[in-house]
């Protein structure tokens, strides 16, 4: 038998997390009230012919907010064969509420009584049995989270449905029942026999949406007026009381409380809500929410994953975890470190040597050469380098002791991926040009102390073949050249787990895979996709710990805290959630917003909601935070306070103009008894929404990394389709692309193809701006994260400029519009292309441009103390945004603007 | 007397529900009904809003929407 079951309860009561027992799906529960914000629908489990549709959570039937709406025209239109009422135990009273307004639809009702578990921990009792005599409803007992109980609940809604006798409604007063009675004999004939009681109450409430859709009926009126004679009230209010009587007749059969001992929730409030310590609790917990996920733990885990799983490799190693510093990695790098520094010395050395005509080819076959090197094909047939041999160390003392009369000094400069400090390296052989070398570098030195960059800039002598360190003379000696010893391979110092691009370039290389293909492959495919993929360990922390926000209870409790604050600013404290859930992803953020009764708050929430930096811009942050300010603990939580300033800020100064100023937001909010999160719950929310982001790498944003290689390959040079490659890239189609507008972010600091041309791809996903960074930048001497900040070396003019420029760059990568997705969700909630979901555009490309156009210019002003017209612009918007935040509300008394608004729109 | 009159930690009686429209119809879905005890158990750390217990459960609500609903103490 095909059949549908509808779900309907109070928000927050269980009802997800049963539709999810139902249908073995995994729709996301939280503990707050109103996470079900869209009617969902499902198939039961091993009962495919049934249908199960999860209604939003509702308190009522009024026809105020949008859930309400969509529950009722469904029980109405949408023909449920029987309607399973989830009813929260722990909070009998209120959630029959719903139950006595749910039983006049002429539908079948059964009764899922949940979280009879939290009612037993209390010491109250309910009989479950009166409580299906009193109401003449089929009752069971259920635990939605433990999974019991659900077979019964199946198996009565199925007795129910085929039954399928209305229930008999809620009795009032004899008084009140007459007068309904009355009013039924008047209503319109098209209204269906068993829908007559509640057209009846919903005249006598002057139900804004049946009034417009039956019309109104003659006498009304004097219906109405009848009952407020009667009793003193509104007819609205009458029915509330009679509803609420009606429940309070039984209660006290069905339910035994015992003596009100303070709650473990109450307990905890205590704490949490105590007035002193609520606000600095709040601050805290979000702080190592996000500081855990970004800067501690996350940081580490992606450390390792985009150095070791997407970069060269990895230890295993249990040791490095307890104490670093003991690792295999550790050791590694203080044996390969002073080696890579020595071989660059020498390196260079030679070939300043070189270019003084000196000898050099024997040594660097020596203790240079790489197997397949030139150099070593000169040697002859048979050649094997070895340092220790006794030829190897005559061609050595042979080219020092020329190098040394000729007085050669090799200087050259290093700059560090990290922080991109340079140090310059003055190379010199022979212990008389010591002192040669020495002034160079002091001469150096004093020079860049001249020009105020001595914290970025460092001159240091090197001995081309002193001795080596020992730990007598560690500090002591300068650095060392030939006489460093090779580190020998990793796997020597431990566990060593190659990483995937170097097991995928193997590959290509065994098979000898084509040259574009192979650079398809790894600078496309391997370089972007990876880069994306790199940041899910981080992400997984994050979402672990949102889950743990989101179904604990405190989320709730948040809004409470925070209300007063966003009321200033014309905003609910119910704000704050759609904020939380958008920096996880900004479509659910966004959706988030429904729960919000005023239009007005709501369009504004719409609006702002993705100033919250999401889970897909988290890259970015962690770039800039490592790449440029070099791992500092505090770029992370200024970016989510740049979210949460501009949330503030544009609500103060659009709630002052027109289309916003209206209504203030109300705030009625249950606040939700404290549950533990189970374990199990926590990960499969982290891991479903971790998944998710995974999938888009593996879709999309493959995708995406394809064409933004193509793009950036390929180009017109002469008049000629030809494959550019890196050398020539500044000519391919995405630098012709990227330039067409990289104007724009001039006045930004980041004016060149590659950053302009993340901002677009960006636009598909906001992961693509790492990914695309990762191909654009990618390929050169440097890793590309310092190919990137050397680009904005000559975009700012300046090295210490770069910083503001990438700082800069970050905020308006932050700030501006939104991926599509979540544009769809924003023109969704607004209604359509219209000019709500425009201004939503244009407001956020505009912040965004503003907050990095004054970041940049009053950085540059700072740094270098130069005036120009960068900075009367942004000196011009500070004074606006003032403006804005200060200027008084402007009067005028007109009815709230935003449903005109709205009305012109559609 | 209104609600907002309350102090922390008292037990009122509803008398009656000042206000009109929506925000009166939310109240008396969420259960402050004419004759209903509650108690304020909480306020928020600025001062606003209110928490209180009714029928049960525990509820916030705005000073201002506090402020149309007429109590007497119990």
């Amino acid at each position: 038998m095909s059949m549908t079951i509808a779900l309907v309860g109070n928000p927050n009561s269980g009802k997800t997390t049963l539709f999810n027992q139902l249908t073995g799906n995994h729709q996301y529960v939280g503990n707050w009230p109103g996470v079900t914000v869209e009617r969902k629908t499902g198939k039961l489990k091993a009962h495919t012919e049934v249908e199960v549709v999860d209604l939003p959570g509702i308190y009522s039937l009024s026809p105020y907010s949008n859930e309400e709406v969509i529950a009722r025209d469904y029980l109405i239109q949408g023909n449920p064969d029987v309607i399973v009422d989830i009813v929260d135990a722990s909070n009998l009273e209120r959630n029959l509420y719903l139950t006595t307004q749910l039983m006049e639809f002429g539908v079948p009702v059964v009764v899922a009584l949940n979280q009879m578990d939290v009612v037993r921990k209390r010491g109250c009792e309910i009989d479950s049995a009166a409580l299906s005599e009193e109401l003449s409803l089929p009752v069971v007992e259920i635990s939605a989270l433990q999974g019991e109980g659900i077979d019964d609940v199946v198996a009565a809604a199925k007795v129910a449905a085929k039954d399928g006798r209305a229930p008999s409604p809620a009795r009032f007063s004899p008084d009140l029942e007459a007068l309904i009675e009355h009013l039924e004999a008047d209503l319109p004939g098209e209204v269906s026999p068993h829908l007559k009681r509640y057209y009846a109450i919903k005249y006598l409430e002057r139900d804004e949406k049946v009034l417009a859709e039956l019309g109104t009926i003659g006498d009304l009126d004097e219906h109405v007026r009848a009952v407020e004679a009667r009793f003193g009230d509104r007819a609205d209010a009458v029915i509330s009381n009679e509803r609420y009587n009606y429940i309070t007749r039984f209660i006290d059969r069905v339910q035994t409380k015992s003596e009100p001992a303070m709650s473990t929730t109450a307990k905890i409030d205590r704490v949490l809500l105590n007035r002193v310590l609520a606000l600095p609790i709040f601050v805290v917990i979000i702080a190592a929410v996000y500081y855990i996920s970004i800067s501690t733990v996350g940081g580490y885990a992606t450390d390792w994953a985009n150095d070791g799983v997407f970069g060269e490799g990895w230890f295993l190693d249990p040791v490095a975890i307890v104490n670093p510093e003991a690792g295999a990695q550790a050791r590694y790098d203080a044996a390969a470190e002073p080696y890579a520094e020595a071989q660059e010395a020498i390196a260079n050395y030679l070939d300043t040597a070189a270019g003084e005509g000196i000898e050099t080819d024997a040594v660097a076959a020596h203790f240079l050469a790489e197997p397949g090197d030139e150099v070593l094909e000169a040697m002859g047939e048979g050649f094997k380098p070895d340092p220790e041999s006794p030829e190897a160390q005559s061609a050595l003392a042979t080219f020092e002791s020329q190098a040394a009369s000729k007085g050669v000094i090799a200087e050259y400069a290093v700059i560090n991926e990290e922080d991109l400090k340079e140090t310059d390296y003055f190379v010199y052989a022979g212990a008389q040009n010591e002192a040669k070398a020495q002034a160079m570098a002091d001469a150096r030195n004093d020079e860049v102390a001249a020009e105020g960059r001595s914290e970025a800039v460092e001159a240091v002598v090197y001995n081309f073949d002193g001795e080596v360190p020992s730990e007598e003379n560690e500090g002591e000696m300068v650095p060392q050249g030939v006489k460093v010893p090779d580190p020998g391979e990793p796997q020597q110092y431990g566990i060593w787990v190659p990483g995937i691009p170097v097991l995928i370039s193997g590959a290509l290389t065994a098979v000898g895979c084509v040259d574009w293909l192979y650079d398809l492959i790894m600078n496309g495919i391997v370089a972007g996709v990876g880069a994306v993929l790199g940041f899910v360990p981080q992400i997984m922390i994050l979402f672990f710990l949102l889950a743990i926000l989101e179904r604990c209870g405190y989320m709730a409790r948040v809004t409470f805290i925070l209300d007063r604050l966003f009321r200033r600013f014309g905003l609910s404290g119910k704000t704050f959630i759609p904020m939380i859930i958008g920096t996880g992803c900004g479509v659910p953020g966004i959706m988030a917003s429904r729960t919000i009764e005023s239009e007005s708050s709501r369009h504004l929430t719409v609006m702002t909601t993705t100033f919250m930096p999401c889970s897909a811009k988290l890259p970015i942050i962690a770039l800039i935070a490592t790449a440029v300010f070099g791992g500092v603990w505090w770029v992370a939580p200024l970016a989510y306070f740049m979210g949460i300033a501009s949330i503030i800020v544009s609500g103060i100064i659009l709630k002052k103009m027109k289309p916003f100023r209206g209504e203030t937001t109300p705030y009625i909010m249950e606040l939700p008894e404290y549950r533990l999160p189970r374990f199990v719950d926590l990960l499969r929310s982290m891991w479903e929404r971790a998944w998710a982001f995974i999938k888009k790498a593996g879709t999309i944003i493959l995708l995406a990394t394809i064409v933004v290689w193509f793009l950036s390959n390929y180009g017109v040079v002469d008049g000629q389709f030809m494959r550019v490659g890196e050398e020539l890239m500044d000519y391919s189609f995405l630098a012709y692309f990227g330039n067409a507008f990289a104007w724009m972010f001039a006045p930004l600091g980041f004016a060149n193809w590659q950053a302009a041309s993340t901002v677009v791809t960006g636009l598909i996903a906001k992961e693509n701006v790492i990914g695309t960074m990762a191909i654009v930048f990618g390929g050169g001497e440097l890793p590309w994260a310092s190919e990137f900040m050397q680009s904005l070396a000559i975009t700012t003019g300046s090295l210490a400029l770069v910083p503001v420029a990438a700082f800069a760059f970050m905020t308006f990568q932050l700030l501006c519009a939104p991926c599509f997705a979540a544009m769809g969700a924003i023109k969704r909630e607004m209604g359509g292309f219209n000019k709500w979901f425009w201004a939503a555009i244009g407001w956020e490309c505009g912040w965004a441009y503003a907050i990095a156009l004054i970041i940049y210019q009053v950085g540059r002003l700072v740094v270098l103390g130069t005036f120009g017209i960068g900075t009367a612009v942004a000196l011009l918007l500070i004074a606006l945004i003032l403006f804005g935040l200060f200027r008084p509300m402007p009067k005028e008394p007109e009815k709230p603007a935003g449903l005109e608004l709205a009305g012109e729109a559609s | 007397m209104t609600l907002n009159d309350i102090e922390v930690g008292k037990t009122c009686t509803v008398e009656r529900l000042n206000d009109s429209g929506e925000i009166r119809r939310r109240i008396m879905d969420m259960g402050i009904t004419k004759g209903t005890q509650v108690s304020v158990v909480k306020v928020a750390p600025l001062g606003d809003p209110i928490g209180v217990t009714v029928r049960g459960y525990h509820l916030s609500l705005r000073r201002s929407d506090a402020a149309n609903i007429e109590v007497v103490p119990a």
